[in-house]
C-alpha cells in the first residue's frame, strides 16, 4: 500500500516532466536534474570551503569527533528549518487526504507516505552539508570502512530525527493555526523568525566556526557529556561500532515515537474543520471596482493567502528592504569605507555605485511572486478564462503584484545608495535605472517561465511554490543574468571601458530584454494563458 | 443565442467531437445529454471560449467565439461540473469579484447578491472563506455568481450535482424565469427526469456525434426521455 501511495506522489512530479515524446521527457528530467545539481552545487562548494579549513585543525587537536558533531548540527538545523513549515502542509493539508482516508488504507500508511516525501527534502538539504563534510574530512584525514559506515548510518538517520522534530512542529502548527483568523500572518511571522535566525547564523558561520575551533577544548569537555554527540562523533571519526549502534538507536527512537503519536492522531488533525469560528455575514452594501482593480485585488489576496507563497516569493523584497534600511542606518560608515576604497584604488571609484546596484539585483533574484502566479491558479484557472477580460490584463495584474512588492524596496535601496555613494550625474541616473530595469526583468521573466511551465493540478500549493521546475528554472535564469552582468561588467572594466558606458550598454540591454518579454506576454503569452488547461 | 456549426475538436488527431451542429434560441432551456466521455464537456468548454477547436464555429448572440471571445464572454455565464472557486476569498468577495469583472453596477449587484443568496440560503455564510464551504455551498455560490451579471446565455455542466432538493428546486425556477425573460440556458445533465420536465429542447450526443436534437416532444415522442436515450445508446453499441 505504501508503495502505491508513493507511486501516486511521484507520479505528480513525473507528469511535470512529461513531454510529447520519450526523448523530450528524458530531456526535461535531465534539465531539471542539472539545474538541481547546479543550485545545490553552489551551497555544497561553500560548505566544503569552510569545512576543509577547520577539519585538519580539529583533527590536530584530537577532537575529530567534534568535527562531526559540528557538521551534523549544521545539517540538522538546515533540515529542520526547510522542512518545518512544509511538514504542516504536506502532512495535513493535501487535498487528497479525505479521499485516501475513505479508502481501506491505514492512516499510519498515509502519514508515512507523506513523511517519505518530507524525508526526501530533508535528505537533500542534509546532503548539502554532509557531502562536503565527508569530502573535507575523509579526503584529508585517515579513515576506515567502519568510520565511513558510521558517518553514512548516523547521517542518514539524523534526517529521521529532523523529520521527527519537524513533524511534531507541523502537528502543533496545524492544531494551533486551524482555529486562527490570522493564520497566514501567524505562519508568516514564524517563518520569518526561522529564516532570519538561519540567515543570521549563515552570515556569521565563519566566525562561529572560528570560535568553535578556538574553544574546541572547552566545548569538547561539555559536549562529551551529551552522549548522542559523543556517539555520533566517535562513530564517524573512529568507526566505533558500539557508538554507531547507540547513536542510530537514539536517532531512530524519537522518530518511532513521533510516528506512533501522529499516526494515532492523524485522522483527527487531517479532518479538523479548518478556519476560525463562523462569522455571520452582515450586509453593509457592496463596493464597486473596475475590472482591472478587481483583478489586482484578487492577485494580492492570492499572494497574501499563503504563508509559503509570501515567504518564498517575498523574501527578496525583505532582503532589499533590510539592505536599504541598513544602508540608511550605517550610511556614514559605508560612505567612509567607499571613500577610503576610492583613495586606495582610484581606478575603481566610478564602478562602486554600479556594483552596489548589481547587488540589489542579486537580492531581487532570490524569488518573485510571478514565478508561481499562473500555477497558483490551479484548478480554478477556468474562472479567469471565462471572464470578459483580456488575458493581457490578467497577466498584467499578476505581474503587478511582483512589481509593486519589489519596486518600493528597490527604490528605497537605490535612494539610500545614492545618498551614500556619490557619482557624477549621468552615471548616477544610469546606475539608478539599472536595478529598476533588472528587477523588472526578473519579475517579467518569472511570469514567462511559469507560463511556459505551469503546474495546474497540484494537491498542495507548497509543492508548486517550492519545487516546481518553473520556480527552479526562473531562479537559475535570474542568477545567470545577474552573474552574466557581473562577469560582463568586470571584463568590460578590465578592458578599460568607463562605468558610464558599461551602464549605457547594460541599461540598453535590460530595456530590450524587458520589452521583448513584455511583448511576448502581450502576444503569444496571452494566447498561451487563454488556452492553458 | 448559441449557434454551433460543424464543431470539431480533435485530441491527438482523433475526434472527440465531430461536425456537431446545434442551435439554442432565446427563451430555450436546452439539455445536452450523453454518456460519460461523449463530448459534452468538450463542447461546453469550447462554447465558453476556454478550449480551442479545430473546425467549425460557435456563435454567441451572433458573435464568433473564435473571432471575438471577449464580446462573447460578456454575454455568457459558465458553471463547470466541479466549481473550483477562489478558496482565499470570502463568498461575498468572490461575488464582488465576478460583479466587478462583468461591470455590474452597485445597485444591481447589491440587489442580486441579496436576492440570490437569500434564495439559496447562503446569506449567513457569505463572510466565510470559500475554503470553508461544502461542495454544495460552492455550487450555490457558483450559481449565484452566474446570475449576478444577468447574462444572456448561461452554460452549465451538471448544475444539479451536489445541490440539496430545495436548492435544486430554486435553480429550476430561476432557469425558467431567466428564459422567460428572453435569456437562454444550455446545460448538460445525467438526470433525465429533470431534463424531461424542465427543458424545451434536447440534444443527445454519442461518441462525439450528435445523434438527435430538437424540441422535447420531437425527440421523445410518446416515450420517456430515458427510454429514448437508452434506445439510442443501445444502437450501434
Amino acid at each position: 500500500m505504501l508503495k502505491s501511495l508513493l507511486k501516486i506522489y511521484f507520479a505528480s512530479y513525473g507528469k511535470l516532466f512529461r513531454g510529447k515524446t520519450k526523448a523530450k521527457s528524458a530531456g526535461k528530467a535531465l534539465l531539471y536534474a542539472l539545474l538541481l545539481i547546479y543550485a545545490f552545487g553552489i551551497f555544497i562548494f561553500t560548505y566544503y570551503q569552510i569545512f576543509k579549513s577547520f577539519a585538519p585543525v580539529l583533527y590536530g587537536m584530537g577532537h575529530g569527533w567534534l568535527y562531526f558533531v559540528y557538521t551534523d548540527i549544521m545539517a540538522f538545523g538546515l533540515m529542520c528549518i526547510f522542512s518545518v513549515f512544509a511538514s504542516k502542509t504536506t502532512l495535513y493539508e493535501a487535498k487528497d487526504n479525505d479521499l485516501l482516508l475513505s479508502m481501506p488504507i491505514k492512516p499510519g500508511t498515509i502519514l508515512l507516505s507523506r513523511m517519505v516525501s518530507l524525508e526526501i527534502v530533508n535528505l537533500v538539504f542534509g546532503l548539502i552539508v554532509m557531502i562536503p563534510a565527508a569530502v573535507a574530512w575523509y579526503g584529508q584525514m585517515p579513515f576506515t570502512a567502519l568510520s565511513i559506515t558510521g558517518f553514512v548510518v548516523t547521517g542518514l538517520l539524523l534526517s529521521l530525527l529532523a523529520l521527527a522534530l519537524s513533524s511534531i512542529f507541523g502537528w502543533l502548527l496545524a492544531a494551533a493555526s486551524s482555529k486562527m483568523r490570522k493564520k497566514v500572518l501567524f505562519e508568516t511571522v514564524l517563518s520569518v523568525i526561522f529564516l532570519v535566525a538561519y540567515f543570521a547564523f549563515f552570515a556569521q558561520l565563519n566566525g562561529i566556526i572560528q570560535d568553535l575551533v578556538n574553544n574546541a577544548d572547552a566545548i569538547s569537555e561539555r559536549l562529551d557529556s551529551v552522549f548522542l554527540f559523543r556517539w555520533i562523533g566517535d562513530a564517524c571519526a573512529d568507526g566505533s561500532v558500539s557508538s554507531m549502534l547507540l547513536a542510530a538507536l537514539c536517532e531512530l527512537l524519537p522518530f518511532a515515537v513521533v510516528y506512533a503519536i501522529l499516526s494515532a492522531t492523524f485522522i483527527k488533525t487531517a479532518t479538523a474543520k479548518k478556519g476560525a469560528a463562523k462569522v455571520k455575514y452582515v450586509d453593509r452594501g457592496q463596493k464597486v471596482s473596475s475590472p482591472m482593480a478587481a483583478l489586482r485585488k484578487k492577485e494580492w489576496r492570492l499572494f497574501l493567502s499563503n504563508s509559503t507563497y509570501i515567504i518564498n516569493c517575498g523574501l527578496g523584497a525583505i532582503f532589499i528592504l533590510a539592505a536599504g534600511v541598513a544602508l540608511l542606518i550605517y550610511r556614514e560608515d559605508v560612505s567612509y569605507f567607499v571613500e577610503v576604497l576610492c583613495v586606495m584604488a582610484p581606478e575603481i571609484g566610478d564602478y562602486v555605485l554600479p556594483l552596489c546596484m548589481l547587488i540589489i539585483g542579486l537580492l531581487g533574484s532570490v524569488s518573485v511572486p510571478s514565478i508561481a502566479a499562473v500555477s497558483m491558479e490551479g484548478r480554478s484557472l477556468w474562472l479567469l478564462q471565462t471572464v470578459p477580460v483580456r488575458p493581457q490584463s490578467i497577466l498584467r495584474a499578476k505581474l503587478g503584484v511582483s512589481l509593486w512588492l519589489y519596486m518600493p524596496p528597490v527604490l528605497l535601496c537605490v535612494a539610500a545608495l545614492l545618498l551614500t555613494v556619490k557619482a557624477e550625474l549621468v552615471l548616477t541616473v544610469l546606475s539608478a535605472l539599472f536595478p529598476v530595469l533588472l528587477v523588472t526583468l526578473i519579475c517579467v521573466l518569472g511570469l514567462v517561465v511559469n507560463l511556459r511551465h505551469p503546474n495546474l493540478s497540484w494537491e498542495n500549493p507548497a509543492q508548486t511554490i517550492k519545487r516546481d521546475p518553473a520556480v527552479l528554472i526562473a531562479m537559475l535564469l535570474d542568477f545567470g543574468i545577474v552573474a552574466a552582468l557581473g562577469v560582463g561588467g568586470w571584463l568590460l572594466m578590465d578592458n578599460g571601458m568607463s562605468a558610464r558606458n558599461i551602464m549605457i550598454i547594460f541599461d540598453a540591454a535590460l530595456v530590450i530584454a524587458d520589452l521583448v518579454l513584455l511583448r511576448y506576454l502581450n502576444g503569444a503569452g496571452a494566447k498561451r494563458f487563454a488556452s492553458l488547461s | 443565442m448559441l449557434k454551433i456549426s460543424n464543431f470539431t475538436k480533435l485530441y491527438d488527431g482523433k475526434p472527440a467531437v465531430e461536425r456537431l451542429d446545434l442551435e439554442v434560441s432565446a427563451g430555450d432551456i436546452y439539455a445536452f445529454i450523453g454518456h460519460n466521455g461523449a463530448g459534452k464537456t468538450t463542447t461546453i468548454k469550447a462554447c465558453c471560449g476556454i478550449m480551442n477547436f479545430d473546425e467549425g464555429d460557435i456563435l454567441i448572440d451572433g458573435i464568433s467565439i473564435k473571432k471575438d471571445p471577449l464580446e462573447c464572454k460578456k454575454r455568457i455565464a459558465y458553471i463547470p461540473d466541479n466549481p473550483e472557486l477562489y478558496d482565499y476569498l470570502s463568498g461575498v468577495k468572490y461575488l464582488n469579484f465576478v460583479a466587478d469583472v462583468f461591470g455590474v453596477g452597485k445597485a444591481e449587484r447589491e440587489e442580486r447578491i441579496r436576492r440570490y443568496s437569500d434564495l439559496f440560503g447562503l446569506t449567513d455564510d457569505l463572510a466565510q472563506l470559500v475554503s470553508a464551504y461544502s461542495h454544495g455551498m460552492k455550487q450555490k455560490l457558483a450559481i449565484i455568481s452566474a446570475f449576478i451579471h444577468d447574462p444572456k446565455l448561461i452554460i452549465m455542466d451538471e448544475p444539479f450535482v451536489g445541490l440539496d432538493p430545495v436548492a435544486s428546486h430554486q435553480l429550476k425556477l430561476l432557469m425558467r424565469e431567466h428564459c422567460d425573460k428572453g435569456g437562454a440556458i444550455f446545460f448538460s445533465t445525467h438526470v433525465l427526469e429533470v431534463a424531461e420536465k424542465l427543458c424545451d429542447k434536447v440534444a443527445i450526443i454519442k461518441n462525439g456525434k450528435l445523434v438527435t436534437s430538437g424540441t422535447m416532444s420531437e425527440v421523445k415522442g410518446d416515450a420517456s426521455l430515458e427510454a429514448v436515450f437508452l434506445e439510442l445508446e443501445g444502437e450501434n453499441a
